[in-house]
């Protein structure tokens, strides 16, 4: 018997953009440059979805046959299967740990822990008192920043070190500049800045966008970040230095979750 | 307007959210679209028209409430559900049956609904079952609008403008190669009968993901156009009054285009979470529409059937968002 087998120009070319397409998203995993656009979380995904271009490529260079007229038992297996998989995927997604697919962090499952009790004011007890240096670090930063937005009030006197890049808003005054990093809750089409106000005339010395760390003494402010007309009191870094650090290997992405 | 000193700086902003948005949302679309295309192809190989249709109930009014019930267990987003609900189209389901489908899908599937959860966990607010309770009521009214007006049009076509799609049926597909002489007969073995169909069905994926993908970019592109020209302050300087408030969140759901299963982080960040008009419209219009789906739609559904159905999404959550609202927070 002769197999037949008919490779067109079409199928070809389908094969090539499928193959392309699973390179890249295996070279952008490999290179560790997808977290700069989506949440770690994706990346199961995504990954998958470069198995299954792969495997749409070499099919394309299968051949292809009509589908047989007579019923058979694959269709009785088929919809097992599937509802099999929806259990999965559902039981995954019902146990899902946010800080299980990051980089193994212990502090985003401590984060996990506090979100998931009730009560919020516990749920701060809890987490201890703040240090008297706090330590802006990218695993402890959502966590942090929360605190301080919560209760500005209650870290006021504490020290603070944190990095980021320079961002003024129309609203901010000379001399004031948020030190800000990029928060990513699925994809960089959701990112958005956050960070803390930093206080003092060598903040002009920089440009926008610059990375800096800065270290100071917290205090409070009304401020009006989105020059909207609307005060809110929070957190202010009052500075006692400000120096250039290279950004070097950091995405500058925070994930909350 | 832009101030004219301003106008470069305002451009490499621009530019980079364009940039930004736009390879974030491909990363976040493609497999969702892929899993669309993949489940339609299943669906086209292994599933008999028959078989599917007896599914649904003959009533279309049960019809399309078994149809919001089947979105709950397709855990994808918006993107992929857009190839299902035409598949479900192609295979003979009333036209009320796969918008229903196409609208609830996005907002039942249990990524949703966990991610909303997670996200307004400690508000106080049950966010999620409101999102859920409310996209199904708005999901119903709409399918119920779209079953009356083509109630006496049994054989409206949605695909009237896509006749190329046909080529997978046709003997002409150009890719499609001879039957060999094994597996033309009746009585082929099991094996090659389920290998046909697995090849059968990465033809029709592959097919579809290609000729669907296009309009997503497109869609995509659009969006992050719009991301990067919409200032930020312009969604918040407008939650004061509760109608510029659901047209805010209307708009944003509209114009962001997010993902469905990210979403309501991205309310929960950009609304306070007790401004219910706002938080309402946008976790409800999201999922159902958004400019990039209005785009990819747009390679399956005739142009003047799609502005009614957007239009008439707008205006059902509008006004659901605007009812609703002060009842829940009398609440």
């Amino acid at each position: 018997m002769t197999k037949v087998r008919e490779i067109s120009a079409s199928r070809v070319a389908r094969s090539a953009i499928f193959l392309g397409l699973s390179f890249f998203i295996s070279w952008l995993a490999e290179n560790g440059k997808l977290a700069k656009l989506v949440h770690p979380r994706m990346n199961p995904w995504i990954q998958g979805a470069g198995i299954l271009f792969l495997l749409l490529a070499f099919a394309q260079m299968l051949w292809i046959s009509k589908r047989p007229r007579r019923p058979d038992p694959a269709s009785f297996f088929i919809p097992i299967a599937y509802v099999l998989a929806i259990v999965f995927i559902f039981v995954q997604s019902a146990t899902f740990s946010p800080g299980r697919f990051d980089s193994g962090s212990d502090s985003l499952a401590v984060e996990n822990a506090v979100i998931s009790k009730r009560d919020k004011a516990a749920a701060k007890a809890s987490m201890g008192p703040l240090p008297s240096v706090i330590a802006f670090d990218d695993d402890r930063y959502w966590t942090l920043y929360n605190r301080l937005y919560d209760d500005p009030a209650a870290a006021q006197g504490h020290r603070v070190v944190i990095q980021g890049f320079l961002v003024r808003g129309s609203a901010f005054p000379p001399g004031t500049a948020l030190i800000a990093r990029n928060l990513m809750w699925c994809c960089s089409a959701d990112m958005a800045e956050i960070g803390l106000i930093a206080q003092d005339p060598a903040v002009d010395k920089f440009k926008d966008s610059a990375w800096v760390e800065a270290s100071g003494r917290l205090s409070t402010t009304d401020f009006d970040m989105n020059g909207l007309g609307k005060k809110t009191l929070m957190p202010l870094v009052v500075l006692d230095s400000l120096k250039p650090v290279d950004k070097g290997e950091t995405s500058g992405v925070i994930f909350p979750f | 307007m832009i101030p004219a000193p301003d106008f470069a700086a305002w451009l490499r902003g621009a530019s980079s959210t364009f940039v930004t948005t736009l390879a974030g949302l491909a990363f976040e679309t493609i497999p969702f679209l892929l899993m669309g295309t993949l489940l339609s192809a299943v669906i086209q190989s292994f599933v008999p028209d028959r078989s599917l249709r007896r599914l649904f109930p003959r009533n279309r009014y049960l019809s399309i409430l078994v149809a919001l019930v089947a979105g709950a267990f397709v855990p994808i987003c918006e993107c992929g559900t857009v190839p299902l609900a035409r598949r479900l189209r192609q295979k003979g389901l009333p036209l009320s049956t796969s918008v229903a489908f196409l609208v609830a899908a996005p907002l039942a599937n249990p990524m949703t609904v966990i991610s909303t959860y997670v996200a307004f966990k400690g508000t106080g607010y049950p966010v999620f079952a409101l999102r859920l309770g409310f996209g199904l009521a708005a999901a119903f009214v709409i399918a119920i609008a779209v079953e009356l007006v083509s109630r006496n049009r049994p054989r409206i076509d949605i695909t009237g403008p896509t006749r190329r799609l046909t080529r997978l049926e046709a003997p002409a597909f150009p890719a499609a190669p001879r039957l060999p002489a094994s597996l033309a007969k009746p009585r082929a073995s099991l094996g090659s009968r389920l290998a046909s169909r697995v090849a059968e069905t990465f033809e029709h994926a592959s097919y579809d993901f290609l000729d669907t993908a296009r309009y997503l970019i497109a869609g995509i592109t659009l969006a992050a156009f719009a991301r990067a020209l919409v200032p930020s302050g312009a969604i918040l300087r407008s939650l004061g009054q509760p109608l510029a408030a659901t047209g805010t969140g209307l708009a944003s759901a509209y114009i962001l285009s997010l993902c469905s299963s990210a979403d309501a982080f991205v309310a929960r960040s950009l609304f306070a979470p007790d401004s219910y008009h706002a938080v309402l419209a946008f976790l409800v219009l999201g999922p159902m529409i958004d400019l990039k789906n209005t785009v990819l739609i747009s390679r399956f559904v005739r142009p003047g059937l799609l502005a009614a159905f957007v239009v008439l999404a707008l205006l059902v959550v509008g006004a659901m968002a605007l009812v609703a609202s002060p009842l829940l927070e009398a609440l």
